[in-house]
């Protein structure tokens, strides 16, 4: 009978016995990652210190970003926060405390995969902040399992000081992913205390470049840099290149990540995993100056912009924010300057704000703006002219009283679409004929 | 063609008259010595009343009162064993029939806790969703009970693949009872066991219903699934009781000890009141004596259920197989076709029907707008299905736990209801029915898990590294997980660090693995007749034998044919067609030896005759759907036949084999057609005697000879070699293969059980009456050759011979 081993190595490697192995390794795991020599040897080889909390260890590497440095277009000084900073334009709970500018820290994680779960380690978080004008990286390294109780405590520590957290992403995966951590070793997340400011919502409304038409602007659910489903143009990388003008260099590709860190584990050498954390270095400090430059744009207003999508959405989120004045204006610029989609865009939203201001006559004008604007030549209306149509067919019937009008646009809109809507639209004409009969037939004495 | 008529508003008469023609035929058969008689058995099954227990004086008066709300007083027996065990702390497994109360067994004990300590958390476990939805309403209906009476919110919540993402977090927060399956704790739960801290901190019991459904390969993820459970368990510092409710099997508490890993006291005093039941095997009478030829059973089975249909009795009908099952709706059907929207009282039940239609059928079989089912064993387990009259199982069901939990489907508390079994001319089947006797005296089967099996535990062991590192010293099952990790570090799937084997991929193993079948694909079927719609799915092992290019799919009766197979895409797409055939496919199987565990020689009559050699050990099996043939309906004649080219499937298994020497052969005296046929036909009665020793489903085992395929030579009979007999080799070999990769544990005690085998496969052969071989023996001689029933005898006698010299 053969021996356990070798049945075992048959089915890992799905050969059923016709062949020997073809490999005939050996396990020898290597001792010298061992024990909290290995630590201490990882960390100097690393160039960092250590974090020890009772046998556990992890490594801490700090690194500076000079003031004067510059990243992309930005200064690294003027990427600081202060307390005026209109970042509650994006989300309220962030500014929500008085003394919200005082310690914020950027944070993001590098994890063993993707599909969450137990065996999903973040090996490397990076926490950054501003000192004396310098931005400060610290990373917390994971030597090896056992080191996470050190992570985690010198996390809790970190967090218990911040004001305010940033992130990337963190909504939806790098705070669950810590805080399933801190379950794992049951206890306590210290997240829940922190506010927390997740910076990719808004950046998907300044400089997502939406594919689709439709006003909902719907993006896919989860967003995150690493994700398979992010829209290319709201990846953190993406964003950095074409608003900050930063270009990486020699940069890990996040897919690799995990595997560059198993490479780490299995030999010990650190040449395989720098890499990951001047990329998780890089990432943050990107995210401090994508932060630095939204708050800029918010709080200088359109005119600051350097694309017409640019005040469109940011017309969005002074939109959402309830400043229908600004909203108004930043509409207006988009749709003087831009090229023709954004235009269209910024038209549409100026329409919808300026109905619900009552202001009927500007709203149809701007709805007019869009079917202007229209493709033309196919002659095949899109979503929007559709919406843009029935908008002021509504109007003319109701507001302006232009029957004629009306149903010209009810006519086009029959013609143009199918199903429920080419119901509303049968209906629609239906009864725009009745009152033109009725008003024809009317005496006019 | 006849009406059916309304309900009879006197059941009891109506079945003592549809009985009325089989007891006396029965009695006629016994008075004149007909050694052939059309109802071998009548069995009656005497009425028992209710044995009562109080309310054990501990158990919370609010529980007390809830349950006396409902009209429960007092406990039967069986159910104040089991909660006095549970709050004991003990494990129990509690064996009950259908009907008789079990889900208070543990639901008494685990509301009782919650009551008295909020922070209490269970977790139920069902084979199928659809029994956790419908117990889901029973135990949600005591807890807002519980909570009327002050005993605060129990939270009660299923959580399987149909809990919409947005409601799983309040799960998590909010169940004192989670409602899951072992999927969803494979690979929804335990692999995120840090989101459920809160549940596993607290986790005072696990319940495993229907635990007799966890044999073979689900039984033994089910282990692995349970050692990963407990590794969780430890990790978050609670140790659960469990309690499993089994139906009626021969080793309940065995089973629950190797599942779970833990002892177990066992709770089999049913204290459940039983109405008066009439057991009856049926022997379709014989055609054609020269060929062993009896009626059809299907025909049979027709024939009966619409005697009980006709008199207006509710009756469910057991199948064999899905093919089976669709052939019995379409005869059903036409027989009351008469009526307009008649025909919808007969429906077809069985695994690949969508969700919807099921419940649809379920309900039907409550309210009573079904008056009848077809059923696989898709209902044998505890769905809800009201209490139905009759039960007729088309065939031997395989194994006498499944027979009982089919007869169980028909029954109640009190009056009175019938189980009719019709036996077809299987080996198996005409055993049973010949020797009623064994099956009334002889304890049910063994249920047997084979948790080691290195397939599967490969699997889960990859599975717990990922939930958990394990530890240089951690043990892990019966084998050396120690070996197994250093294995798996090779290949990159951990790495020894820190003292720990952490995991080292990217990937979740958990959603690599099925627990249900070797590969979790499935095929869809798709009708394209009007539009595109999925109507159905199949399991990857049978996708390729049932819906080949040409292939009849049949859904209720409704015929489809395949016109495009897309195995890559797992796909079928068929149309609506209507013919009078079905389609039977031809699968083509090659065994080789990969090692051998263990050998026995019958011991040498003479000095330097070996006579054979009997083996088990690991096979390499092959097979691959070759063709398939066009079968009419209720004559069975073969009509057409076609070639298929599909992928073949290969498997890695144990196997029990048989080697003949080249010496007993040689003493043979018959041409070496005739000994190829010998073979063959004894090869074809042991492969049937088989599963009676070993107790197991006839399914869980393969046959071939020499490697060879021995097409047919299944329990459905009919042996038949089409093209040229191949020749056997100078040793014969008759291979026994467990039917599952990496084997599931049969062939192990069919080695030990070698001289049984023997000896008993010589006594079906010759008990049997006919001339010269038919289905219920060595097979029928059209198809096996006209000296095999000689030729294997004679071999059996050598073989008996040479150990009586000894």
């Amino acid at each position: 009978m053969r021996d356990l081993a070798t049945r075992l190595r048959e089915i890992v490697r799905q050969q059923p016995g016709t062949a020997p192995p073809v490999r005939e390794l050996t396990y020898v795991p290597d001792l010298a990652t061992d024990g909290i020599e290995a630590v201490d040897d990882a960390a100097a080889r690393l160039g960092g210190t250590l974090h020890r909390v009772g046998r556990s260890a992890c490594v801490v590497v700090d690194r500076r970003s000079g003031s004067d440095d510059w990243h992309g277009r930005q200064r690294v000084s003027s990427l600081a926060l202060d307390r005026d900073a209109p970042i509650g334009l994006f989300d309220p709970r962030a500014s929500a405390h008085p003394d919200w500018a005082d310690r914020i820290v950027f944070f993001d994680i590098e994890t063993t995969g993707l599909s969450g779960g137990a065996g999903t380690l973040a090996f490397l978080a990076g926490c950054g902040w501003f000192d004396d004008g310098d931005f400060l990286v610290r990373q917390f390294f994971l030597v090896g399992p056992a080191g996470e109780p050190a992570l985690l405590d010198a996390l809790t520590g970190i967090f218990q000081s911040a004001s305010l957290l940033v992130t990337y992403n963190g909504r939806s995966f790098d705070v669950p992913t810590m805080d399933t951590r801190w379950a794992f070793h049951r206890s306590e997340a210290p997240t829940t205390a922190v506010p927390h400011f997740d910076m990719l919502p808004p950046a998907r409304k300044l400089w997502g470049r939406r594919e689709d038409q439709d006003l909902g602007g719907r993006c896919p659910k989860r967003l995150g840099e690493t994700t398979p489903e992010v829209l290319p143009s709201c990846t953190l990388t993406a964003l950095e290149r074409s608003v900050l003008g930063v270009h990486r260099q020699g940069d890990v590709p996040g897919l690799e990540i995990p595997s560059r860190y198993f490479r780490f584990l299995r030999t010990g050498n650190p040449a395989a995993i720098e890499g990951v954390f001047a990329h998780n270095r890089h990432d943050l400090l990107s995210l401090a100056a994508l932060t630095a430059h939204a708050v800029s744009l918010a709080r200088e207003g359109p005119d600051a912009c350097r694309e017409a999508s640019e005040q469109e959405g940011l017309g969005r989120l002074y939109e959402n924010a309830g400043d229908c004045d600004r909203a108004t204006y930043a509409y207006e610029r988009a749709a003087a300057t831009g090229t023709v989609e954004v235009r269209r865009q910024a038209l549409s939203r100026l329409a919808l704000l300026l109905r619900r201001q009552a202001r009927h006559a500007e709203a149809a004008a701007a709805w007019q703006g869009v079917l202007e604007l229209a493709a033309g030549d196919n002659g095949a209306l899109t979503p929007l002219d559709r919406r843009a149509a029935l908008a002021l067919a509504i109007h003319h019937e109701h507001r302006a009283r232009d029957l004629t009008v009306a149903k010209q646009y009810a006519d086009t809109l029959r013609a143009e679409t199918s199903g429920r809507s080419r119901q509303d639209a049968e209906y629609r004409v239906g009864r725009l004929e009745r009152k033109m009969k009725s008003r024809a037939e009317r005496p006019l004495w | 063609m006849s009406l059916l008529p309304a309900l009879p508003s006197d059941k009891e008469q109506s079945l003592q008259l549809a009985l009325s023609r089989m007891l006396a035929s029965h009695e006629a058969a016994a008075r004149s010595g007909d050694d052939d008689p059309h109802v071998t058995a009548v069995k009656r099954l005497a009425p028992a009343p209710a044995i009562f227990e109080p309310f054990p004086d501990a158990m919370d008066p609010r529980l007390q009162q809830a349950l006396r709300a409902r009209g429960i007083e007092r406990l039967y027996r069986h159910q104040a064993d089991a909660v006095a065990h549970a709050l004991a702390g003990r494990n129990a497994v509690i064996v009950t029939p259908t009907a008789s109360g079990k889900t208070l067994c543990y639901n008494a004990p685990v509301l009782h806790s919650i009551l008295n300590d909020p922070s209490t958390r269970a977790l139920y476990l069902f084979p199928t969703k659809a029994l956790a939805q419908d117990q889901l309403a029973e135990l949600h209906q005591l807890a807002e009970r519980l909570g009327g009476l002050g005993g605060g919110d129990i939270g009660v919540f299923t959580y399987d693949g149909d809990t919409p993402q947005d409601a799983r977090r309040a799960v998590r927060g909010r169940a004192h009872v989670v409602l899951s399956n072992p999927d969803m704790l494979h690979s929804g739960i335990l692999p995120h066991h840090p989101r459920w801290a809160k549940l596993f901190e607290n986790l005072k019991f696990v319940v495993i219903d229907e635990l007799h459904a966890y044999r073979g390969v689900f039984g033994s993820h089910l282990a692995n699934i349970i050692r990963r459970l407990h590794r969780v368990c430890r990790h978050y510092g609670s140790s659960p009781v469990f309690i499993c409710s089994s139906a009626t099997i021969a080793n309940p508490r065995e089973l629950a000890e190797r599942l779970v890993g833990e002892p177990f006291e066992l709770v089999d005093q049913n204290g459940a009141p039983r109405g008066e039941k009439f057991f009856l095997f049926v022997n379709p009478p014989v055609v054609n004596a020269q060929l062993g030829i009896r009626k059809s059973y299907l025909a049979e089975t027709r024939r009966i259920a619409v005697e009980f249909l006709k008199r207006g009795l509710q009756a469910i009908v057991f199948a064999q197989s899905r093919l089976s099952t669709e052939i019995l709706t379409t005869y059903l059907k036409d027989a009351f076709s008469g009526a307009p929207g008649a025909s919808d009282v007969i429906r077809g039940y069985r695994g690949g029907y969508l969700p919807l239609r099921r419940r649809e059928i379920e309900r039907g079989l409550r309210t009573g707008d079904v008056r009848c089912v077809v059923s696989t064993n898709a209902l044998e387990l505890g769905i809800d299905i009201g209490a139905l009259d009759v039960s007729v199982l088309a065939g031997y069901p395989g194994s006498i736990a499944a027979t009982w939990q089919r007869a169980g489907r028909a029954g109640r508390r009190t009056g009175r209801s019938a189980a009719v079994l019709v036996a077809s001319s299987s080996p198996i089947d005409q055993f049973v029915v010949r020797h009623p006797e064994y099956f009334f005296g002889a304890s049910p089967e063994h249920a047997l898990v084979n948790p080691d099996n290195l397939h599967i535990l490969l699997d889960h062991v990859k599975c717990a590294a990922f939930e958990l590192p394990f530890t240089t010293d951690e043990q892990y099952g019966t084998l050396n997980v120690q070996e197994i990790l250093t294995v798996l570090a090779e290949d990159g799937f951990v790495h020894l660090v820190d003292d720990r084997w952490q995991w080292t991929q990217e990937s979740y193993p958990a959603d690599a693995v099925s627990l249900r079948s070797v590969t979790s694909d499935n095929f869809v079927v798709v009708d394209m007749t009007d539009g595109e719609r999925v109507i159905g799915e199949t399991d990857f092992t049978s996708g390729p034998a049932t819906l080949h290019e040409k292939a009849i799919y049949i859904v209720e009766g409704q015929l489809f044919q395949v016109e495009r197979f897309d195995f890559d895409g797992r796909k079928a797409f068929v149309r609506q067609v209507e013919c009078d055939y079905y389609t039977d496919a031809i699968t083509y199987t090659k065994v080789t030896i990969l090692d051998t565990f263990a050998d026995a020689e019958e011991r040498p009559k003479a000095e330097g005759q070996r006579p054979a050699t009997c083996f088990h050990g690991e096979v390499h099996v092959v097979s691959r759907v070759v063709g398939f043939k066009k079968i009419k309906f209720y004559t069975n004649e073969n009509v057409g036949s076609g070639e298929l080219d599909l992928p073949e499937q290969q498997m890695h298994t144990t196997s029990y084999w048989l080697r003949l020497s080249p010496e007993l052969m040689a003493t043979i005296p018959f041409g070496s057609a005739d000994r190829r046929d010998g073979v063959i036909g004894l090869a074809y009665a042991m492969r049937n005697v088989a599963p009676l020793l070993l107790m197991c489903d006839s399914h869980d085992l393969g046959l071939s000879v020499d490697g060879l395929p021995v097409e047919g030579a299944s329990r459905m009979g009919g042996t038949s070699r089409g093209g040229a007999a191949p020749e056997l080799s100078s040793e014969p070999t008759i291979f026994i293969y467990d039917n599952y990769p990496g084997g599931i544990g049969f062939s192990e005690p069919l080695f030990g059980l070698h001289d049984v085998l023997i000896a008993r496969t010589r006594e079906l052969i010759d008990e049997c009456a006919c001339e010269s071989g038919c289905p219920s023996c060595v097979g029928p001689e059209g198809a096996t050759g006209p000296l095999a029933k000689a030729v294997a005898s004679r071999l059996l006698q050598e073989l008996l011979a040479s150990r009586a010299a000894a």
